[in-house]
């Protein structure tokens, strides 16, 4: 199953168990089913359910506020996470704000297709993880697996808080693997987990990431007999300290590698997370690897120098072993 | 011209907002008030004469102006005494205040500050309406959202109104152009001949009416209610009317020109003369509304004052519901 | 890429080090570990060694130079880039304004984060290993493991680091605890004392000394004094008539304790305690015994009467059987006085032309060096044993 279709999965079933579920967002319905086909065949089924939005990314947000108020579970598509800016204040100020405010949750899902891809151009790849999580009352999630892509979204829906779920766009059509829904295991929405276990070092990262860290830590096992322990964030707001904190424990450093800008955001938090609350366990200040700090370059060459990829975390892993 | 029963109640509704915007404004004076105090002064026709047409399982979003349309809908003098004064035992329990209080249960929806903000999630209810079946065919429930020339052309709001013409939704939206926004002019707030024109561009109905005539306000505000609740789609009502105050407690809107304020009467004032002239009420029923409406108002801020202020140390800090993340999961 | 040579931690107090001569001339090239420099601490002459591979390209302190712990000595570096001394040393090519690389392969570099701003991500922060030059970091990590088994900083001089720059790691400190158990702490106390006393210039004068005298006269003073007692009080007297030991050392400077206190070696369970004994000089025979019982007592129910400040010390070895040895002074003392046990010896009695048997002991004096010299030391042992000789005058 690749990673769209699990997330197709889970909308198919979410719509078929909860008459409260519909999905509000550009192109999906019809057999068009979306920019990048995650409600393809939906509309069909679920009749008034999966309906097309005007390209209004406040008001459909802000429509979702008021449909999870009166009792709905609302899943708004974005058609590319970069548009939600334009929802920021919706998402930030509304649905971050309810809960607190009134004391009743506001459960919506923002479901974001983020990520870079070549040619996709600083308004197409963004990340906005960073600037989601820095208003309180919203919980950030950024699935990197197929399995975690369909369990994280149904979890989302559940979840009384509002969620904003990060799609790797490039995972969508690449990543690909067998799994069952029916029986796999799976850990809560704010869990990390070790995708690989490994005793120097401590690589923590979210969403695509995750597979350059892996790969990374492949091949530091294999050529340089170093072995990274690999930690998925998975959610990225709250963080789950304790999971980072464990592995820092038993390795004693750290990257913190994502496709985000570097000011800020989830890298930061977790270096700040463990100077404050894991000093004692540090060998070596901790790396954080983000995108250059210029907008995301349009051209395939410069794309590809933009953000860290697996030879990136490799070559600071490297010189963060020998520290 | 509308029944005499829903003329006074109107006008009970208004005498209530006028005296519970004062009673505020001079517990501001006092400085009993944290942060500012807006008052609805000249708008409580159009207010008022868009809540008392609500029932139970319609959605209203008022906004900074409308306490006769919050009255009118049944929100207590007890709640705004309470969110006003900061009290734990409000509705805003001190987390927020003055007119951002609502309850989403009652269908009276909390603003947040934002202009614009509130159309959407208003047409998200009636759009759960739809979906989950609860809408009756004929006698709709109907959403309204209050806005201002200025918050007139937010992109949230025509972003909101566009959907809500879209989907057909029994949403009003009920302008009250006030010739101000905070101090701006209108000529520098839109450049179109009259905002209802905007119903054209959005397709859907638009109403007009004097806003300082209350007779007027609920013929037209019970007109564009009754189109929307029979499924005739969306409906836009534009008021023209002034406001009689600053645009909080702490602007003199020494700004508004002479010959402006010449133009536009009071509308409570004038409600008042057209009520008594025509039979309706006499001088003593009037005097008797005033104090009833002075007693409610003064009983709500003498309790509010007396219950307990939050505090820090009890205060739960928590943003989101879900306390425990890291164990949320779906059945 | 530069890396600095800085000068090391140098042990437990030095905090500052001279250079004496350079290893290695700039220009040549050098293996890490490789020793480059030799430094004079107060205690001791070490060198500093290379952090990294490289050619010597910058000696910044030449022989003379005091500097202080972290101040850099000179740089390795690879000899281009003292093209540009004044650029960082740069983790990503881009950032030092390489030309355009060829599409494939994908070049391999670091990509620094944490920049933001108007620089476009152009600033890299200083290399990682900056700072790895240093033998004697200690991550958070290792001082937490440090602090949390118990050992202390003269532990960490044992363990050899694994790490980079030959650091200790928590792995090397796991290796360490792995062997024995720790030494009581009064075996650490006495080792650290006698670590930190060795490192003085120590020198030792002996004499011999008749004590047949003493032997009579202290059965006609109150409570018996011991040799112990009489060598206590020879010694303050010693002392006191303008020897140059009755100074203490504060690192270059000279102190004059204005009384003469004095420290009585006690040997009990797994050590000794050294308690003092406050104004010797003024105590008779007598009180100076009662003092000496009363101390010892104290020492050997394992409370210290007084740890307090003295400058000097008797040992009395001679209870062993002992008929030489070269005691150390404690830390701080300039002087200990050791007593050997009497021997019978035969002495010429040119009065009754006959030989004599009399009972002689030794005496050692053992001097830090750096106070004064061989004479002051001779001068202050014959006064003792001037004393001892002649007991009635004590
Ligand atoms: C999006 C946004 N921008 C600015 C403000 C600050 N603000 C509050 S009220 C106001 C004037 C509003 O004018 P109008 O919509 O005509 O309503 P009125 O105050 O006249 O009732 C402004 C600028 C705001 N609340 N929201």
């Amino acid at each position: 199953m690749k990673y769209l279709e699990a997330i197709r999965l889970a909308l198919a079933e979410l719509l078929a168990d909860d008459q409260r579920v519909f999905i509000y967002g550009q192109d999906i319905a019809g057999p068009f089913g979306g920019a990048f086909k995650a409600t393809k065949g939906l509309s069909e089924r679920f009749p008034g359910r999966v309906l097309n939005s005007p390209i209004s990314e406040d008001a459909m947000t802000g429509l979702a506020i008021g449909a999870a108020m009166d009792g709905m579970r609302p899943i708004v598509e974005y058609q590319f996470a970069d548009f939600a800016s334009v929802a920021f204040n919706q998402l930030v100020n509304h649905a971050g704000s309810i809960f607190y405010r009134t004391g009743r949750p506001c459960p919506i899902v923002a479901r974001l297709p983020v990520g870079g891809t070549p040619g996709g151009g600083p308004f197409h790849c963004q990340m906005p993880e960073t600037w989601l999580s820095n208003h309180p009352g919203l919980v950030v999630v950024a699935p990197a697996t197929v399995a975690d892509a369909y369990f994280m979204l149904k979890d989302a829906v559940a979840c009384r808080d509002p969620v904003a779920f990060l799609e790797h766009k490039y995972l969508y059509y690449h990543l690909e693997a067998e799994f069952d829904p029916r029986v796999a295991e799976h850990p809560g929405l704010g869990r990390a987990v070790v995708r690989r276990q490994g005793d120097d070092l401590t690589i923590v990262a979210y969403s695509g990431m995750v597979h350059h860290a892996t790969a990374a830590a492949a091949v530091l096992e294999s050529d340089h007999n170093i072995s990274a322990e690999v930690v998925d964030l998975r959610c990225v707001r709250p963080l789950d300290e304790e999971t980072i904190l464990a592995s820092l424990a038993r390795t004693g450093r750290i990257i913190i590698a994502s496709e985000g800008f570097p000011f800020g955001g989830p890298t930061a938090e977790v270096a700040a997370l463990v100077a404050e609350k894991g000093f004692a366990y540090l060998d070596a200040p901790p790396v954080r690897l983000a995108a250059r700090d210029t907008p995301i370059p349009f051209h395939p060459e410069l794309f590809a120098e933009h953000h860290p990829d697996d030879q990136a975390i490799v070559q600071a892993a490297l010189e963060l072993a020998k520290y | 011209m509308s029944d005499n029963a829903e003329r006074i109640r109107l006008f009970k509704v208004m005498v209530l907002a006028r005296t519970c915007d004062d009673r505020m404004a001079k517990l501001k004076a006092q400085n009993e008030v944290a942060g500012s105090v807006f008052v609805g002064r000249g708008q409580e026709a159009l207010s008022g004469a868009a809540g008392i047409q609500l029932r139970p399982g319609d959605v209203f979003a008022p906004l900074i102006r409308d306490q006769a349309g919050r009255f009118g809908y049944g929100e207590t003098p007890l709640d705004v005494a309470r969110t006003v004064l900061g009290r734990r035992t409000g509705p805003m329990r001190g987390r927020d205040g003055n007119v951002h209080r609502g309850d989403w249960g009652a269908g009276l929806l909390p603003m947040i500050s934002h202009l614009g903000a509130m159309a959407a999630p208003v047409i998200g209810v009636l759009l759960s309406r739809r979906l989950t079946g609860k809408q009756k065919p004929g006698d709709l429930s109907v959403g309204i959202a209050s806005i201002g020339d200025g918050g007139m052309n937010t992109g949230a709001l025509h972003e909101a109104m566009n959907i809500a013409a879209v989907e057909r939704l029994p949403f009003i939206l009920l302008v009250a152009d006030n010739q101000f926004a905070y101090s701006t002019t209108s000529d520098r707030t839109y450049a179109c001949k009259h905002l209802v024109d905007r119903a054209i561009g959005y397709g859907v109905a638009g109403h007009r009416c004097d806003g300082t005539d209350a007779d007027a306000c609920l013929a037209t505000v019970g007109a564009a209610v009754a189109a929307a609740r029979a499924g005739k789609g969306p409906q836009l009502v534009v008021a023209d009317l002034l406001r009689l105050a600053g645009h909080g407690t702490h602007d003199d809107a020494s700004y508004v020109p002479e010959d402006v304020k010449s133009r536009f009467g009071d509308c409570l004032q004038m409600f008042e003369r057209s009520l008594i002239q025509q039979g309706v009420l006499d001088a003593a029923a009037v005097a008797a509304i005033r104090d009833e409406a002075r007693r409610q108002i003064e009983a709500a801020v003498e309790q509010a004052r007396a219950e307990p202020q939050p505090e820090a140390a009890t205060e739960d800090w928590s943003a989101r519901c879900e306390r425990d993340l890291v164990h949320v999961r779906s059945a | 890429m530069r890396v600095a040579i800085r000068m090391p931690q140098l042990g437990e107090a030095a905090a500052e080090a001279t250079v004496v001569s350079w290893l290695v001339q700039p220009g040549q090239a050098v293996k890490a570990e490789q020793e480059l420099v030799e430094v004079q601490t107060e205690k001791s002459l070490l060198t500093v060694a290379a952090p990294a591979d490289g050619v010597l390209v910058e000696i910044s302190a030449k022989p003379g130079d005091v500097l202080k712990v972290g101040e850099v000595l000179g740089h390795v570096g690879d000899p281009a880039a003292q093209a540009a001394p004044a650029t960082p040393a740069l983790a990503n090519v881009h950032d030092v304004g390489a030309p355009p690389k060829p599409r494939a392969p994908r070049p391999n570099q670091l990509r620094p984060s944490g920049r933001s701003g108007d620089d476009g991500g152009r600033i890299a922060p200083p290399s990682l290993m900056a700072g790895s030059g240093e033998r004697s970091f200690l991550s958070p990590r290792v001082r937490a493991k440090v602090a949390e088994s118990g050992l202390k900083t003269s532990d960490l001089s044992f363990i050899t680091g694994t790490g980079a720059g030959g650091r200790i790691t928590a792995a090397d400190i796991d290796r360490y605890l792995a062997h024995g158990e720790p030494m009581p702490p009064i075996r650490q106390a006495v080792a650290a004392a006698m670590t930190r006393s060795w490192t003085r210039p120590l020198a030792t004068v002996a004499t011999s000394v008749q004590v047949d005298s003493v032997l009579a006269h202290r059965r006609t003073v109150a409570g018996r004094p011991s040799l112990t007692v009489y060598a206590l009080r020879a010694l303050a007297l010693g002392l006191k008539a303008g020897s140059p030991f009755a100074k203490r050392l504060y690192g270059n400077r000279m102190h004059t304790p204005g009384t003469i206190d004095l420290a009585v070696a006690v040997e009990v369970g797994d050590g000794v305690l050294t308690p003092v004994i406050r104004k010797v000089d003024e105590l008779g025979l007598p009180e100076l015994t009662t003092a000496v019982e009363d101390v010892i007592e104290k020492a050997r129910a394992g409370k210290m009467a007084d740890a307090g400040e003295a400058v000097a010390s008797v040992s009395n070895y001679g209870v062993f059987g002992l008929t030489w040895a070269t005691p150390i002074p404690l830390p701080g003392h300039s002087v200990i006085l050791g007593l050997s046990a009497p021997q019978n010896q035969p002495e010429w009695n040119p009065a009754t032309k006959t030989w004599d048997r009399v009972r002689r002991i030794e005496l050692t004096l053992t001097f830090d060096h750096r106070i004064a010299d061989g004479g002051d030391a001779a001068r202050l042992i014959n006064r003792i044993a001037e004393f001892i000789s002649k007991p009635e005058r004590l």
